[in-house]
């Protein structure tokens, strides 16, 4: 099964999980990483900024139908939705799902709608339960989902939730989410 | 501009006749039939282009006299030799005569002479079925009246009569063809075809040669036009104004035995421009061809083979060239014509080139010149103080040239562009000139009232108008109006420029002559610089495609449509222009609202309108609803009303018919197709 | 046994469906969602499948094809882009640094609001251009594709709820008046007062197949072209760029771009972080 994206979504105390997570991960990673946390609408265009000078990958605020490059992390901007389809990314700005914009759920449903048994999800850190619906349907459609181990977690709610609606093919810790990565998608 | 035009013609005139040949025998009647006729059709073209440089060759003054002795019956026979196989083709009789009393031998240019009797005679065959034609040369009849003054001196003149017994000019035409006399410019002489232009040449190498035309004619019985000349040509002779006298004679009317009304007229043209007596062409370079806007290099070198190759590298980038060989001729050169750059090989045979340059850089009309100098080292600081504008290092070699050619053409290529600014503020003028003249490529040139605008503009062309609205004496409003009036000035880009309040109305009127305005604030003097670069440097700009492609689809008036009244009720602004001139250019009278209240209060108080053309997304009221409002109207119920939309689904299309539209047209709007529709609707 | 296939198989199913449904529309009412773009385009039906009570998109497709109403249920979903009065502050602050001085210099002004769903942006374009003092020589067009959209709009109402956040945007944009001075609350919602519309026109013109019907000296169309695949996205800016007068501005959306755009060499960028786009070629 080979691996063509890896889609990872967090809330409270995400930002900083992406960024040990991302500092783990190799600059030639083979494949594309799309990335959803919850802030606010008018939220920071910095994080892109800080989240890439801690690691080898770069990060970007995805602009409208980016064509996801491997190597490359993007962020969903703040008070969009950030979609996945074979060949690029797009933006929405629908009304918020479950109270977010970016959701969690609207990005792995579009990643596990395109990229099927060679997506990747992870969920990390959160205080909602976005994103369980969205990992399971991963699951559902062949795809390897990942849950942070809820005890290592800012926040378990989000991580809870996940394991609550059986997405989870591995729950590992957050050091532990990098290595197993590679290990699934190849590279470094 | 000859080479450029007889080249391709000719090939194609080749190549026709290759065809209707049919040497490989594969066409069919028709197909030999076909390509007759383009060479037929091509010949006349060329006929006409030969006809046209020779005009536009004599008229710009570039048409050289080279005066010889010259006996009388050397002219009668050429025109005998050269017109009796007509006469036999025609079944005509042809008589040549001249009289004892002609002095031989005359001193003028045989070339031009025969010209102009080649015109004159192969006129006369032209319009002669039966009869003979006669050329006569003798002295003038006692009591002939010339308008110039050398010529009144009989005794010094000879006249060159061509009689014909042909159907003679109905003194309606007779009129015209002194109406085309009269045009100096030829532009109508040009609208009557072959004869008309054919007689204009002859007409101005008769002034050339220091004589004029005179024509009588009596309908039914035939035409004289009679060539005047002085017995010796002088070129300070040469009338300072086109000269023409033309006898109209009507038919005798019956018991009048004396009844020959002889009306005489002669018309003052343009003045002629003063000879310059140029210096021998030796290197076949394009003085003959040179017109107005054309860049002119002059290459000073002795060396006729380096010269010969200066003139093709400048004729390859586009220039026309004068090539010189001494100092005296580059004099004269620059005298004659009006130079753009000069390249200067300072070793001149044994002259000294940078006397040359001194020179020019004296005279008040080379001063400004740029001359390219191919120096030693020695001179390059010499010629650099005189005033050149760039130095080639010797030696001169081929390369050296295309160097220096090269220069100039760049230089050249960077073309100045003129613009015009109308503002009667003394600081604002001054401003907007500072502005606007500060890049190298732009000459600003700038006056406080319409009525100097006027003046500028006709003076010499310009790239760009901008244009206060308040102006003291004449308006901008009817400043404008009058311009573009004018076809010269139809693409004209006009920047109007003002700090008056405007109404919509105003706009409205505005946009059908001004591509843009720019009300007067704080921001407005960068816009003002952008939209003039954008006019300057790229002219197609005044005109979006879009409307120009409206205005090409233009074809002859039509009866349906001429004279119609069309209402037009849309907001697109790039209709007002361009839809705008598109009907009135058919005779069409068109009236204009920009919404649909307004639209219906237009038709309220033009009745007489017979077509509507409705936009669909308007303010106020909308097209839909403009249309149901009209149709409730009892005296439109039936007025054709032509929706036009930029929407393109078929719901919307039955929308306007459901309103009460005759009809629908999508936009943008196909001038054709708008009014092939249109003639179905005004159809009766 | 399972088949293996079977995910790759129904997500390929799914996408068949869409195809029909946005070529059924088309072939009936001739609105064209073919380029849209997928995954949004996706969602929304999908949306609309579960709020019919239907359970696939086939399903979906016969009922707009036999009941006019339900395509006029979905028309509002798949028109209805979510914004939000001055949404973007930074935008509006830099569109009146940069933008109004230029604007001031013409006569009379057209904007055009592409794709103006519920007429947020609109009103807050036409305050912004109101405390500018250009808002008496100015027309605005608001367009959008579906008319009980813009009907909505027409009544310039909006939620009680949202007028926090509105608030607050209008205020960061740099508004110089009080955000209150133009609306008056009336239950649960809040009503914009009418001369704000004075000089809209709304009207209904649809992107994807209607042509240009005007010159225009701005043009907004934020997170408008977001909904719309490269290609569509492309003829659009194509309709944009014929639209814009020559100097003219073009308003994106703050994820939106022009870099793979044709069009690119015919703008320049007025602001390094606000889309706003100035037309030069």
């Amino acid at each position: 099964m080979p691996c063509g994206i890896i889609a990872i979504g967090g809330s409270w105390g995400g930002v900083r999980a992406t960024g040990v997570l991302l500092r783990a991960l190799p600059a030639d990673l083979p494949v594309p990483i799309v990335i959803a946390l919850h802030r606010g609408e008018e939220g920071s265009t910095a994080l892109a900024a800080t989240l890439t000078t801690k690691s080898a990958i770069a990060v970007v605020e995805a602009t409208d139908k980016d064509v996801p490059i491997p190597g490359r992390a993007y962020l969903a901007p703040p008070g969009y939705h950030l979609l996945v389809e074979r060949g690029g990314l797009s933006l929405s700005t629908d009304e918020p799902e479950r109270f977010s914009r970016p959701s969690i759920d609207v990005l792995f449903d579009s990643v596990a709608v395109s990229y099927g048994d060679e997506a990747v999800g992870v969920i990390l850190t959160g205080a909602s339960d976005d994103g369980a619906a969205g990992l399971a349907r991963i699951r559902s459609r062949g795809g390897v989902t990942v849950v942070q181990e809820p005890a290592t977690a800012e926040r378990r709610t989000m991580p809870d939730a996940a394991l609550a609606a059986s997405a989870a093919h591995r729950v590992v810790a957050l050091e532990e989410i990098a290595p197993f990565l590679l290990k699934v998608c190849g590279g470094g | 501009m000859s080479h450029e035009l007889r080249t391709p013609l000719n090939s194609l005139l080749i190549l026709a006749k290759l065809l209707s040949d049919n040497q490989d025998g594969n066409l069919s009647e028709k197909q030999i039939e076909f390509a007759s006729t383009i060479h037929k059709a091509g010949s006349d073209l060329l006929e006409l282009i030969n006809d046209i440089l020779d005009l536009s060759k004599v008229e710009a003054g570039k048409m050289d006299i080279t005066p010889a002795d010259l006996a009388p019956d050397d002219v009668r026979q050429y025109a005998a030799q050269a017109f009796t196989p007509v006469a036999e083709q025609k079944g005509l009789v042809f008589e040549t005569e001249v009289t004892s009393d002609v002095p031989s031998p005359i001193f003028t240019d045989e070339q031009r002479l025969q010209q102009v009797l080649r015109n004159l005679l192969s006129n006369a065959f032209k319009f002669t079925e039966k009869g003979k034609v006669t050329l006569r040369i003798g002295r003038p009849a006692e009591g002939t009246r010339f308008v110039h003054d050398v010529l009144q001196d009989a005794e010094h003149v000879v006249a060159f009569s061509v009689t014909d017994t042909g159907i003679g000019v109905p003194e309606d035409k007779l009129r015209l063809i002194f109406e085309a006399f009269q045009q100096a410019d030829g532009t109508t002489a040009r609208r009557y075809g072959g004869t008309g232009l054919g007689l204009s040449i002859s007409r101005e190498i008769a002034r050339l040669l220091g004589g004029e035309i005179h024509a009588e004619s009596v309908l039914g019985e035939g035409s004289t036009f009679t060539l005047y000349l002085p017995t010796t040509y002088r070129p300070e002779q040469s009338p300072g104004m086109a000269t023409t006298v033309v006898e109209s004679r009507p038919e005798p009317a019956k018991g009048k035995a004396t009844g020959k009304a002889r009306t005489r007229t002669s018309a003052k043209g343009k003045p002629a421009p003063v000879p310059v007596p140029l210096p021998e062409d030796e290197l076949g370079d394009d003085r003959a061809t040179i017109k107005p806007g054309d860049r002119v290099l002059l290459v000073v070198e002795a060396d006729t083979s380096l010269a010969g190759h200066a003139v093709a590298a400048a004729r390859t980038r586009g220039l026309k060239v004068l090539a010189a060989t001494s100092r005296e001729s580059a004099h004269r050169l620059a005298q004659a014509f009006k130079l753009d750059a000069v390249v200067l090989d300072t070793e001149l045979g044994a002259e000294d080139g940078l006397i040359l340059l001194d020179s020019l850089k004296r005279h008040p009309a080379t001063r400004l010149v740029p001359v390219h100098v191919i120096a030693d080292a020695k001179q390059r600081q010499a010629a650099l103080l005189s005033g050149a504008a760039g130095v080639v290092d010797k030696p001169v070699t081929e390369e050296t040239l295309d160097l220096a050619v090269g220069r100039v053409a760049d230089l050249l290529a960077r073309e100045v562009k003129r613009l015009l600014v109308v503002e009667d503020d003394d600081r604002e003028r001054g401003a907007i000139v500072e502005l606007l003249g500060a890049g190298a490529d732009v000459e600003v040139s700038a006056v406080a009232t319409a009525e100097a605008a006027l003046e500028e503009l006709q003076a010499q062309p310009h790239d760009c108008l901008v244009l206060d609205l308040k102006l003291p004496g004449t308006s901008g409003f009817s400043l404008l109006e009058q311009v573009k009036k004018d076809d010269r000035f139809h693409n004209l880009p006009v920047i109007v420029y003002t700090g008056q309040e405007l109404t919509r109305r105003d706009e409205t009127r505005l946009k059908k002559y001004a591509q843009t305005v720019i009300i007067k604030t704080v921001g407005s003097p960068e816009r003002l610089l952008d939209e003039a670069s954008r006019f300057l440097h790229r002219p197609e700009a005044a005109l979006p495609a879009e409307q120009r492609r409206m205005l090409e689809q233009l074809h002859a008036a039509d009866a349906v449509l001429e004279g119609k009244k069309i209402l037009i009720v849309d907001d697109d602004v790039r209709n007002v222009f361009a839809l705008t001139s598109a009907l009135e250019n058919h005779g069409m009278d068109v009236v204009f609202a920009e919404n649909g209240r307004d639209g219906i209060e237009v038709l309220t108080q033009n009745a007489d309108v017979e077509l509507v053309l409705m936009d669909i997304m308007m303010p106020e009221m909308d097209g839909y609803e403009a249309i149901q409002a009209v149709r409730k109207m009892r005296q439109f119920k039936r007025l054709p009303i032509i929706a036009l939309t930029a929407k393109a689904m078929r719901e919307d299309r039955e929308k306007s018919i459901a309103a009460g539209a005759s009809d629908y047209i999508a936009k943008p709007i196909e001038v054709d197709q708008l009014l092939s529709l249109m003639r179905v609707w005004l159809h009766e | 046994m399972p088949d293996p296939r079977e995910p790759q198989r129904r997500r390929d199913l799914e996408a068949v469906e869409i195809d029909l449904l946005a070529e059924g529309i088309y072939e009936a009412y001739g609105f064209d969602f073919r380029r849209y773009s997928r995954p949004s385009f996706r969602r929304r039906v999908w949306r609309r499948v579960e709020f019919e009570g239907l359970t696939s998109i086939s399903g979906l497709l016969e009922r707009v094809l036999h009941d006019p109403a339900a395509m006029k249920r979905l028309l509002a979903d798949l028109s209805v882009n979510v914004s939000a009065m001055f949404r973007d502050p930074g935008f509006f602050r830099v569109f009146r640094a940069k933008v109004i001085p230029q604007l001031r210099t013409y006569p009379f002004l057209r904007v055009w609001n592409a794709g103006c769903a519920t007429g947020e942006e609109t009103l807050s374009v036409a305050i912004l251009l109101k405390e500018a003092g250009l808002y008496d020589r100015t027309r605005i067009y608001a367009t959008d594709m579906d008319d009980a959209t813009l009907d909505q709009a027409r009544t310039l109402a909006y939620p009680i709820a949202k007028m926090r956040e509105y608030t607050e945007n209008y205020i960061r944009a740099g508004g110089t008046r009080s955000f209150s001075e133009y609306y008056v609350a009336d239950g649960d919602r809040v009503v914009f007062h009418p001369s704000l519309a004075q000089n809209v026109v709304f009207a209904q013109h649809n992107l994807v197949t209607d042509r240009s019907f005007n010159e225009f000296h701005v043009i907004m169309c934020r997170n408008v072209m977001i909904y719309f695949d490269r290609d569509l996205q492309e003829h659009v800016h194509k309709l944009l760029y014929e639209s814009l007068t020559p100097f003219g501005v073009l308003g994106l959306g703050s994820r939106e771009t022009l870099e793979l755009s044709g069009h690119r060499e015919g703008y320049e960028q007025l602001d390094e972080t606000a889309r706003l786009y100035r037309k030069v070629v």
